[in-house]
């Protein structure tokens, strides 16, 4: 199963957990900077080393997928909206079947090379975007300052090269009023929180992504003890807020259950509404009030509810009508499984 | 209050970081914010608060990129330092010995220091070629050994190096 199907540690709180290391290679500008043949010399250096890293990798040119199968990674959060755009006939991704590793070549940098997992799961995830950064400096020469450390084209990545993400779903503290300050919170303990959906104004469905600011005069161990650290933190807040929430008995049961009721029965529904829905509904099974769902069908819902993946389970492209009839059926489906 | 940055406009963005429990603030306009790539962290500025720590703290300015360094440019990739401003992002590795000075204080606003401590590569990789050279290419190639040579000329001029130096003034003339 995928990993963003799977059920993972502390998901209840922490959905899921990504390493990111940015990397360039030596003698080549950085992407922005590129001549075609440069461009090129990347992208078939990369695809001849492929089946030399292992792990099942495979190479796929972004220029053979569809827009359908580039929006269904950038919504599976395998590579950036930005990067699914991209016209560049060199733009690449190296991907497993489990889509736990995603390196992207030729976006910012020459390489993003990426490792996911549910839940909260940093400390293998560093070991695994390790494993294979060492495996990638044995075959490509990368580009590394004596002072400055890994060069990117951002200097906001600039050293370790390190991004470490959690994505979190924190309802709890959005319902008893408590994001703002805890966002602020976050902020000034160097971190980075930003809504994942929606606007700055209000984050859809209350997903937040948490990562690190720092990525220069800080080791990597640092980095992924400090992501740890406030995730642990996150996870105690929301857990509180939880506890706070069911103290309201009968009235908390009463709207979790009417969205259930709603998510479970509409006939057509918007991507914004389902998210919103989700997110309640996620919040009533995680605190054992709804008992109808499990994790693994609330990852489902999270996912197929999403334009592109949605069109890609039903088969083929839909208009934004067609989507909301057949999000509602897929609803059903994944309810009813 | 003016900007601290290009000291002309009226303040209006507070970017504040705390690193290592060392707590940084700054006052800047909308327009160096941007430039500087940090207008998304703005919050609006509570003066009762800031005006306080602000005389204290001075002398921290000099932590902010001045955009006096614009004449500055990477023979490289091309890129100047307003371009960078511009778009943000650097055009080749040697952009960062290039604009080292206003990178240095970049790096200590955004991340609180500018030295790597982390780890390195220990693979020996070969470097890449890249292909289709033809003969403009050629030209290019010399022009940038040329180059290459000249900023190690500098390079060990400013170092005090002066024996490098001269074997570097040598091999430039037997080039031309
Ligand atoms: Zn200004
Ligand atoms: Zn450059």
């Amino acid at each position: 199963m995928n990993w963003y199907l799977q059920n993972g540690k502390d998901s209840d709180v922490i959905i899921s957990s990504r390493v990111r290391l940015s990397r360039n290679i030596e003698g080549i500008p950085f992407v922005s900077k590129c001549k075609t043949e440069e461009l090129k010399t990347v992208y078939k250096k990369m695809k001849e080393i492929v089946p030399l890293i292992g792990y099942g990798l495979k190479f796929i040119s972004l220029k053979d997928l569809n827009d359908l199968n580039r929006e269904a990674l950038v919504e599976k959060n395998l590579i950036s909206a930005e990067f699914a755009k991209s016209k560049n006939p060199f733009s690449a991704i190296i991907i497993n079947d489990e889509e736990n590793i995603c390196i992207t070549i030729n976006e910012e940098d020459h390489i993003k090379l990426q490792v996911f997992s549910s839940g909260l799961e940093l400390e293998n995830l560093m070991n695994l975007a390790m494993e294979i950064d060492q495996k990638l400096e044995e075959l490509i020469p990368y580009s590394f300052h004596k002072k400055y450390g890994y060069l990117t084209a951002c200097p906001t990545n600039v050293g370790t090269g390190l991004k470490v993400s959690v994505f979190t779903h924190l309802p709890a503290l959005t319902i008893t009023g408590n994001i703002r300050r805890f966002l602020s919170a976050i902020n000034n303990l160097g971190m980075s929180i930003k809504g994942v959906y929606g606007d700055s104004s209000k984050a859809e469905g209350d997903i937040y992504q948490i990562s690190n600011n720092q990525t220069i005069g800080i080791t990597e161990k640092e980095i992924t003890k400090n992501l740890k650290l406030i995730s642990q933190k996150v996870l105690e807040q929301e857990k509180m807020a939880r506890k706070y929430l069911t103290k309201k008995g009968i009235d908390l049961e009463d709207k979790l259950y009417r969205d259930f009721g709603v998510l479970s029965n509409a006939k057509k529904i918007s991507e914004e509404e389902a998210r919103e829905l989700i997110s309640n509904v996620k919040l009533g099974t995680d605190l054992g009030i709804i008992s109808e769902l499990n994790d693994t069908k609330i990852s489902e819902l999270m996912l197929y509810t999403k334009p592109a993946s949605l069109s890609l389970r039903v088969g083929k492209k839909l208009s934004v009508y067609e989507q909301e009839i057949e999000r509602a059926n897929v609803i059903k489906q994944i309810l009813s499984e | 209050m003016l900007c601290q940055n290009c000291e002309k406009n009226e303040a209006n963005i507070r970017y504040t970081q705390i690193i290592n429990g060392v707590k940084k603030e700054i006052a800047l306009c909308s327009d160096c914010a941007r430039k500087l790539g940090i207008d998304d962290l703005r919050m609006p500025i509570n003066f009762n608060s800031f005006l306080g720590d602000f005389f204290n703290d001075y002398a921290e300015t000099e932590f902010l990129p001045m955009l006096q360094t614009t004449e500055l440019k990477c023979k490289t990739c091309g890129m100047t330092y307003n371009d960078f401003i511009n778009t943000g992002v650097f055009g080749c590795s040697n952009c960062y010995d290039v604009f080292s000075n206003p990178i240095d204080s970049l790096l200590k606003n955004l991340h609180g220091t500018s030295k790597h401590i982390g780890r390195g590569p220990k693979g020996k990789a070969e470097k890449l070629n890249v292909e289709n050279v033809d003969n403009k290419k050629e030209e290019k190639k010399t022009e940038s050994k040329k180059e290459m040579l000249e900023r190690d000329l500098e390079k060990a001029i400013k170092e005090e190096r002066y024996e490098d130096a001269a074997k570097i003034r040598d091999e430039l003339k037997e080039m031309k």
